[in-house]
């Protein structure tokens, strides 16, 4: 990360306003439309019951790897294991040679964006296609993704318009349907003469070995039924116990993420192509991907943050990542789940910086589908960077002292007084806390009189 | 890699070494199920953008679908439907029919869902513009987990459909079409289940004839051996030598020597017989290999194949 948050949110804001309108345009209608589909169905037994779940998984995450693994080389899907993110990329290289792979068509995967498949391949010389309408025009634009649902979503129609007029020699003031078509034309192309395809998981089920992804474009059923070879790249969290276990996760993503009932298209991938079947692809490789997650799920504190099923909801609720999007978290994971879970996949220095990306105000908590208790976590990774020394030391210093104070009543009683009597210094922007405070709020206004007098004045002879 | 797995699996276990994970909560969570499921996924479907119809037997599903498919050109039908419910139209590979024709396995009430298997094709389900999929009446279940008993049964991949292609990342703007479909027509009908499926030996045995047509005939390349051709741009140059899983050849003007795979020859052959155009140099080693494509080229189309 070349800047911190810091720097970043603030240059953000400054040099790229129209970000924050579209972020904020974009996940308000998030808000609204998952308001909505929760209020549709008991959305708290549904979370309760798929958090239960989720927990139960991860307490037994070995057994449930080996048996999906198992399940789905039955199925005659070949099972590769990566560490990191070079395993994941000698495996590719591998395939790519073993089938003279030119071209590769992908379906949007956060779990790519970790380890780095697309330049990797592309270094390799290898044409790399995102399929889903978003990944494909921040490809465009040479950007990461901002949100983990809508990629780019921090770009407004405007925006798009300018790229595909330069990138595609599309009308400068094109509509949305011709963009969409124009960017169906290069993709259905590169679809059919792509020889591999590579796509993520939304879940797999251990029980059948079955690899689940969802999706409302069709792009990634086109990505792992049309090429020859299909790579889905798994986190080793993304497990489901049961096949009937998809009953409710499907509904309650869909209802999460965007307020629909269930993803437009819903992929149930069991093995590569039949003897008797028509088409598909002749080879599945499933790869199960750790890079961190171990270390995550070692952690007593942050393990429960591998429920995590990629909705998108706690970035959507978050009032800190509609000010900015994402990408000034500068993480492949941003929002609340990014701030909880890079630390712990990446370097827990990050904490230091990211951790202050919050106002604790807890609402990623109130929509989360799998009740990640995200402020909390945030919370301990800060506690952490203080323990580290990490935290500035004038912040260190000024909690301690506060602490000191209003656990003691005699100085908490002369602490007030004080404040009333310097009421202009609160807002000097020297103090150490209170000046950062102070320049983003107007001055402290204390009440003339403490509640402790008011209350000896007016009832204390009673 | 399994060095890989041993790791990961070891340090899963000793994660979860004296953590008691919560039992498996017990069936999983279903809404209560009132009225006729039918009714349901006629309502849920048509919220979500599906067009639905609905028929008292085969046979009226029949004479709507004549008038109803002249609107299209083509269309790619699915094997496992009765012949009676094909439409009267020229038969399409799925890339360029106009219209795709599915037989479902199931349609699920509580998301307004239709269950397909690859057993019939998975491109005929994406490619086409237009998606018609047959459900018989009784096939209607409340639950996605019903639908999904269906997993059991062979197939290399089953799809949920819940309406037409769409997508909101141009500025939160709805599009259909995108990639998949941008109409899905689901036409219930009463008493499918027991018309006869048909066309199957048919769409069969066309494939295993398509199947076998694209094999490269290696002995032509090796007859090739010795004989000087030229490239696109004229360049003169000899295949030196054919060997089992290469051709080596040499320029004339540079004397350098170059090999193309066989594996790679094959590769554009499969391409050129699915209809891919490879007009030049620049086209192999885009779509093929980038070794020797001006030489590659140059044998593909001495063999007769571009």
């Amino acid at each position: 990360m070349a800047e911190g948050y810091k720097a970043a949110a603030k240059r953000a804001l400054a040099e790229q306003p129209h970000v924050r309108d579209s972020v904020t345009k974009a996940t308000l209608h998030f808000n609204a439309n998952r308001e909505r589909a929760y209020g549709e169905v008991d959305a708290e037994a549904w979370r309760d019951w798929a958090a239960a779940v989720k927990r139960h998984l991860l307490g037994r995450l070995d057994e449930y790897l080996t048996e999906a693994e198992s399940r789905l080389s039955a199925a005659g899907a070949q099972v590769h294991w990566a560490e990191n993110a070079a395993d994941v990329q000698k495996i590719l290289d591998d395939l790519v040679e073993r089938h003279g792979v030119r071209r590769v068509v992908k379906g949007k995967s956060m779990l790519s964006e970790e380890v780095e498949v697309n330049h990797h391949l592309e270094r390799k010389g290898v044409e790399v296609f995102e399929t889903d309408l978003g990944e494909y025009i921040i490809q465009l634009a040479g950007e990461p993704p901002s949100h983990i649902v809508g990629p780019a979503i921090h770009k407004g129609l405007e925006e798009i318009r300018a790229l595909f007029h330069e990138k595609l020699g599309t009308r400068p003031d094109a509509s949305p349907e011709e963009l969409a078509a124009a960017a169906r034309k290069v993709l259905r192309e590169a679809f059919l003469t792509a020889d591999m395809g590579i796509s993520g998981a939304n879940f797999v089920v251990a029980e059948t070995g079955t690899v689940v992804l969802v999706e409302n474009e069709g792009n990634i059923r086109l990505s792992t039924s049309a090429p020859r070879v299909h790579v889905a790249l798994v986190g080793i969290e993304k497990l489901l116990p049961r096949a009937a276990d998809l009953e409710v996760f499907l509904q309650l993503l869909a209802r999460a993420a965007t307020g629909q009932k269930i993803g437009t298209f819903v992929s149930l991938i069991q093995g590569p192509r039949r003897a008797d079947e028509p088409d598909g692809p002749e080879e599945l490789h499933v790869i199960f991907v750790d890079n961190g997650r171990s270390s995550v799920l070692a952690d007593g504190e942050m393990y429960e943050a591998l429920s995590c099923i990629r909705c998108g909801a706690c970035l959507n609720a978050c009032p800190v990542y509609r000010q900015t999007g994402g990408h000034a978290y500068g993480q492949v994971y941003s929002g609340p789940i990014g701030i909880v879970l890079t630390p712990g996949l990446k370097d827990p220095a990050l904490a230091a910086e990211l951790g202050y990306a919050c106002s604790l105000c807890t609402a990623c908590a109130d929509v989360c589908p799998v009740r990640i208790p995200l402020p909390k976590q945030i919370l301990a990774w800060r506690r952490r960077s203080v323990e580290r020394g990490l935290a500035p030391a004038a912040e260190k210093l000024a909690f301690t002292g506060y602490a000191g104070m209003v656990t003691r009543p005699r100085f908490y009683k002369l602490g007030g007084k004080l404040l009333r009597l310097g009421r202009g210094l609160t807002g000097a922007p020297w103090l150490p806390v209170l000046g950062a405070w102070a320049s983003g709020h107007g001055p402290l206004e204390p009440s003339p009189k403490s509640f402790r007098e008011i209350w000896e004045e007016e009832l204390g002879d009673e | 890699m399994s060095e890989a797995r041993r790791r990961i699996l070891e340090r899963v276990r000793h994660a979860l070494e004296r953590r008691w994970p919560p039992e498996l909560p017990g069936s999983p969570w279903r809404a209560s199920a009132e009225g006729d499921p039918l009714e349901v996924f006629v309502k849920n479907a048509a919220a979500s953008g599906i067009e639905v119809e609905r028929f008292a037997g085969p046979q009226a599903a029949a004479a709507w679908l004549q008038e109803w498919a002249a609107g299209f050109a083509s269309a790619a039908v699915s094997p496992l439907l009765p012949r009676s419910l094909a439409p009267d139209l020229p038969a399409a590979a799925p890339e360029d029919a106009e219209l795709g024709v599915s037989r479902a396995l199931a349609a699920v009430a509580a998301t307004g869902s239709v269950l397909l298997s690859s057993a019939e094709g998975r491109r005929l389900q994406l490619l086409p513009p237009a998606h018609l999929v047959f459900v018989d009446e009784s096939e209607v279940v409340w639950h996605l987990a019903e639908a999904l008993e269906h997993l059991s049964k062979p197939a290399s991949a089953l799809a949920l459909h819940s309406g037409p292609s769409k997508s909101a990342d141009i500025g939160q703007i709805m599009v259909q079409g995108v990639h998949g479909p941008g109409r899905l027509v689901v036409a219930v009908v009463r008493g499918l289940a027991k018309a006869p499926a048909g066309k199957k030996r048919a769409t069969r045995s066309k494939r295993k004839a398509k199947k076998t047509a694209p094999e490269l005939d290696w002995q032509a390349v090796r007859e090739l051996e010795g004989r000087t051709l030229r490239t696109k741009r004229g360049e003169p140059f000899t295949v030196v030598k054919v060997t089992d899983n290469t051709v080596r050849v040499r320029v004339a003007s540079s004397g350098k020597e170059y090999t193309v795979r066989r594996a790679s020859l094959e590769k554009a052959q499969r391409l050129v017989a699915a209809g891919t155009a490879v007009p030049g140099p620049v086209a192999y080693r885009k779509l093929v290999a980038n070794e020797a494509p001006a030489y590659a080229w140059s044998l593909l189309r001495a063999l007769g194949l571009i």
